[in-house]
């Protein structure tokens, strides 16, 4: 018989420790993961089938069926002017998920790229970036959020806007951090023995490393500014009427708590399980990112 | 077979896999070992072979959802540890065996203070009063020779050294007075001074106390000075058992002697190593029969069929080769052929410094001014020749790694002169001193962490082409290609990641990468300590070859003196900032005139040394903040006489091109070691 070559048994698999079938075999291990990936691709859904599923048109008024009690007719109920509550809750994920999203992206895309270029230019231009970022977190954020949205004036975007801004340190300080990290690897140093430019060591080097806690932390961010959207949408400085948005709906639903208990129940459970979602699943991937996890 | 009831430890046939996304990888397969009263056991492997994680297994340390034991028994001290309750556990752990690990540093809590750690492991295990577990913590000190236990009790764990935390750790192991230690690499992280001096203790407090040892290393020559017994384990199955002076004189599983082969100690210098070819294979799928058999060179058809573990000879020595003792044990003194011609050293200098000085602010006061200077080089003059590998000795601290950073023009000097080929680095601007920057390149210690994950290697290889301006895709991977190959890799293997390959062929791919601009010079920061032997081996064939085709000039700067004295031509050794010895080679390291170069050589664990190697005695490294005044080395000295409080100067010892930075260099005893 003839021996089987060491190349075929001795290398190390091809599989890699970082690719989407990895992922997905670490995100069946964590049954809480699991929950957090099913209720996003469950809300993900109903924002792209809402015009199929939802059963009636969401600013279709009844005035007969006012603060209607939910029945077969109306799961959720009907509210003032006699809108279906369960279509506007699935057409207001349109709203407040792109939001949330689009905060988090504006957010994440400038802290990223403003704290990994203080992180690794460091001396006083560093020093002078994250003052003026610990300037900006020394505001309570959510009052600043509504300063800024009231300065631009009040409608979504804007309202998306001020909050993006307010979350782009936190985003700065995570991104500092791990470029300053990732400046003492050897491979960084090694670039830098090359006479690489910055902006080269920063593109090619610190920012792909870089992303996987910043990533992490974006998915927690989610649930947290759908948050804080519908909460300035409830103060009047986010969505106005008749868009359906879950903070709208929750803020104009709250005059009716005692009488009409769905009519801001089901708005604010939307906003609850889908921002809980999006927590497991960022919790389950910090555990995973986590380097003692990897390639288990 | 001798497991009974006399052993304390007791592994048979243990089978552990760890359950992973590529699959159950089959960390232990049948792995047998016995740990008797009062003995010191080795346990050798490369990485990979399993050796912690018996160890780890003894004491059942990994997590429970990490491992499963798939077969065998584990007992310790009759106890049946598969069995066993995780309250029964943590009786066991610390007062009947307790561990010492690798890092002493991250195995102290960094909050609390020494003395309290201590009394807080005594009393969990014993119903005695604080007072009391104060007194038995000093005591424990003063037994490791920790110099003023009672300043030490109070300090924090960051307050002390490497090798006192090591000393602290092992009063913590012993405090309890436990039937066995295990010891996983305790002294991998010190320098060698430190070790020995670790070493000895573990030795004789074990010694003293009637305490067995299970001492997990890689380094064969430490369990020659330490252990009575020897286990040398490969791909998670035991190879070779047996007293450590007949397995390392006798070898007889061709592993082991392969291994023992591809030492640098035991080879002609600056001939290429006698390398194993080939991996450790990947531990995904059951392997029958002999796992080492793709690489062994005696291997046969029969090979397919698992060995048994017997002995064919004396009893207790015993291998898992179908062949032992049939295999004649390799002989230390051979002579190759000079297939590589030793690089033809020009006299001429590459790189010259003159008086060179690195000081390094530490912390600044609200003016600016620094409040204290770290002195990492002071006044170094030293000559890299065209051609010549020089090779830099010293202890963590000596200012090795500034001195490279210096010559590669990373770190300007606070005082001195380099010169690179005449020309004076201070006056060359930004864009000049880039170009020059071309002739140095560097090649660190951990490949795993100087190549960036996320490329492929044939982008990682052509980096330097691409800073410099390079940026054709397909001409990158041309140039990457050829260096593969240049390096002994598959050129077809380009478009693959780091993390696919071992790590010997990652530092072939760092070395690829240093080689891409045509460098003139480049710098070896410790390029094979974080390999195994027997890749090291591999990789100083590889480099040595390199030098020969391509005339390069190394700076190889190395705590392994065995590993320098084979590559070398020319060993300056450091020590706080400045040269205190330089030579050829065999000068240097085979004739020492300087005493701080003999302490550290002593140091130095021996294969064939029958004696125990003497722990020079335990004092700390002079701060580099404060310099001493005169000979620095004057405190540590044995040599220390009228005239040392003033500074040396490095002079030629007799008329040869031997320096020694000792006015007394003349007068020390002849250097009898082998």
């Amino acid at each position: 018989m003839s021996l089987e070559s060491a190349e075929a048994e001795g290398t190390t698999p091809a599989r890699s420790s970082s690719g989407v079938g990895y992922l997905w075999y670490q995100l069946r291990r964590s049954p809480l993961t699991m929950v957090g990936l099913g209720i996003i691709v469950v809300v993900l859904f109903i924002m792209v089938a809402a015009p199929w599923i939802a059963p009636y048109n969401p600013d279709k008024l009844d005035l007969l069926h006012r603060l209607a009690a939910p029945s077969l007719a109306h799961f959720f109920g009907t509210d003032e002017v006699g809108r279906d509550i369960f279509s506007r809750v699935l057409w207001g994920a349109r709203t407040s998920v792109t939001v949330g999203l689009a905060i988090v992206a504006i957010s994440m895309g400038f802290g990223t790229v403003i704290g990994a270029f203080s992180g690794l230019v460091g001396g006083r231009v560093d020093t002078l970036i994250m003052r003026f970022m610990d300037v900006v977190l020394s505001f309570p954020s959510f009052v600043m959020a509504m300063a800024l949205a009231a300065a631009l004036g009040p409608n979504l975007i804007n309202a998306m806007l001020a909050i993006a801004v307010v979350r782009i340190p936190f985003y700065v300080r995570l991104a500092r951090g791990q470029a300053l990290s990732l400046r003492s690897k050897p491979y960084v140093k090694a670039a830098m023995s090359f006479g690489a430019p910055r902006v080269q060591i920063m593109r090619r080097h610190i920012m792909p490393n870089a992303m996987a806690p910043i990533i992490v932390q974006a998915t927690l961010d989610i649930g947290l500014a759908i948050l804080t959207a519908s909460a300035l949408s409830f103060i009047g400085l986010g969505a106005q009427q008749p868009t359906a948005e879950w903070g709208a709906m929750v803020a104009t639903g709250r005059d009716y708590l005692l009488d009409q208990w769905w009519y801001p129940t089901f708005p604010g459970l939307a906003i609850l399980i889908t921002a809980v979602g999006f927590n497991l699943l960022g919790d389950g991937l910090r555990d995973m990112f986590d380097p003692r996890m990897r390639g288990r | 077979m001798q497991a009974g009831t006399d052993s304390i430890v007791s592994v048979d046939d243990l089978s552990l896999v760890f359950p992973t996304y590529h699959g159950d990888v089959r960390a232990l397969s049948g792995v047998t070992l016995d740990v008797r009263p009062g003995e010191i056991v080795g346990l050798v492997g490369e990485s990979g072979s399993g050796k912690s994680v018996t160890a780890m297994s003894v004491i059942r340390l990994l997590p429970p959802g990490m491992a499963r034991f798939t077969g065998g028994s584990l007992s310790l001290l009759g106890h049946d540890m598969l069995a066993i309750g995780e309250r029964a556990l943590e009786d066991i752990r610390g007062k009947d065996a307790s561990m010492i690990f690798q890092e002493p540093m991250s195995a102290l809590n960094p909050t609390i203070r020494i003395g309290k750690q201590i009394v807080q492991v005594i009393r969990q295990h014993e119903a005695i009063s604080e007072a009391e577990a104060k007194k038995r913590a000093a005591a424990l000190l003063g037994e490791m020779q920790v110099p003023d236990a009672a300043r030490v009790m109070r300090n924090y764990p960051f307050e002390l050294s490497g090798g006192m935390r090591q000393r602290v750790l092992i009063a913590m192991a012993f405090s309890c007075n436990p039937s066995v230690l295990i010891c996983d690499e305790p002294t991998t992280a010190l320098d060698v001074t430190v070790q020995a001096q670790v070493l000895a203790l573990i030795r004789e407090r074990a010694r003293a106390r009637g305490t067995a040892v299970l001492f997990i290393t890689h380094d064969l020559a430490v369990v020659r000075q330490l252990c009575d017994r020897v286990y040398v384990m490969y791909a998670g199955r035991m190879v070779e058992e047996g007293r450590t002076a007949d397995l390392l004189a006798h070898p007889l599983h061709p592993y082991t002697q392969a291994l023992l082969r591809s030492l640098p100690e035991l080879a002609e210098p600056k001939q290429p190593l006698a390398a194993i070819p080939g991996t450790v294979p990947a531990l995904l799928t059951e392997i029958k029969g002999c796992a080492f058999r793709w690489r062994c060179a005696h291997a046969v058809a029969r090979c397919t069929e698992t060995p048994p573990f017997v002995s064919p000879g004396e009893a207790g020595h015993r291998a898992a080769c179908w062949f032992a003792g049939e295999i004649a044990p390799p002989t230390p003194a051979r002579s190759m052929p000079a297939s590589v011609a030793a690089g033809e050293a020009t006299s001429e200098a590459l790189v010259r410094l003159e008086g060179v000085e690195v000081g390094f602010p530490l912390g600044r006061s609200w003016l600016g001014r620094p409040k204290a200077m770290v002195h990492a080089l002071n006044g170094v003059d030293l000559e890299i020749r065209a051609g010549e590998t020089l090779g830099i000795v010293g202890e963590s601290g000596c200012g090795k790694s500034t001195l490279a950073e210096v010559v590669m023009a990373l770190q300007k000097p606070s005082a001195g002169r380099i010169t690179f080929d005449g020309v004076d680095l201070a006056s060359l601007d930004t864009a000049a001193l880039r170009t020059v920057r071309r002739n140095f390149q560097v090649v660190f210690q951990d490949p795993q962490s100087s190549l960036d994950p996320r490329m492929p290697v044939w982008r990682l290889i052509t980096e330097p082409l691409y800073v410099a301006g390079e940026r054709s895709s397909r001409k990158l991977k041309a140039r990457a290609e050829e260096l593969m190959r240049q390096v002994g890799l598959r050129a077809d293997q380009i478009g693959r990641y780091p993390h696919e390959f071992s790590g010997g062929q990652r530092q072939r791919i760092a070395i690829a990468r240093a080689l891409a601009l045509h460098p003139k010079l480049v710098v070896l920061d410790e390029p094979t300590s974080a390999l195994d032997v027997s890749v090291q081996a591999q990789v100083l064939n590889i480099l040595m070859e390199l030098q020969a085709s391509l005339g390069l000039t190394y700076l190889f700067i190395s705590h392994n003196v065995a590993v320098v004295r084979h590559i070398a031509d020319r060993v300056a050794v450091m020590y706080l900032g400045q040269v205190v010895e330089l030579g050829t080679a065999a000068e240097v390291l085979d004739n020492p005139r300087h005493p701080y170069t003999r302490t550290l050589i002593g140091a130095v664990p021996k294969l064939s040394a029958d004696t125990e190697i003497a722990a020079p005695a335990a004092v700390d490294l002079p701060s580099n903040v404060n310099l001493p005044e005169g000979c620095f080395f004057r405190e540590r000295c044995a040599f220390k006489a009228a005239g040392c409080e003033k500074p040396q100067a490095l002079a030629p010892w007799q008329e040869s091109g031997h320096q020694v930075r000792c006015h007394r260099a003349a007068e020390l005893p002849g250097w009898a070691q082998a």
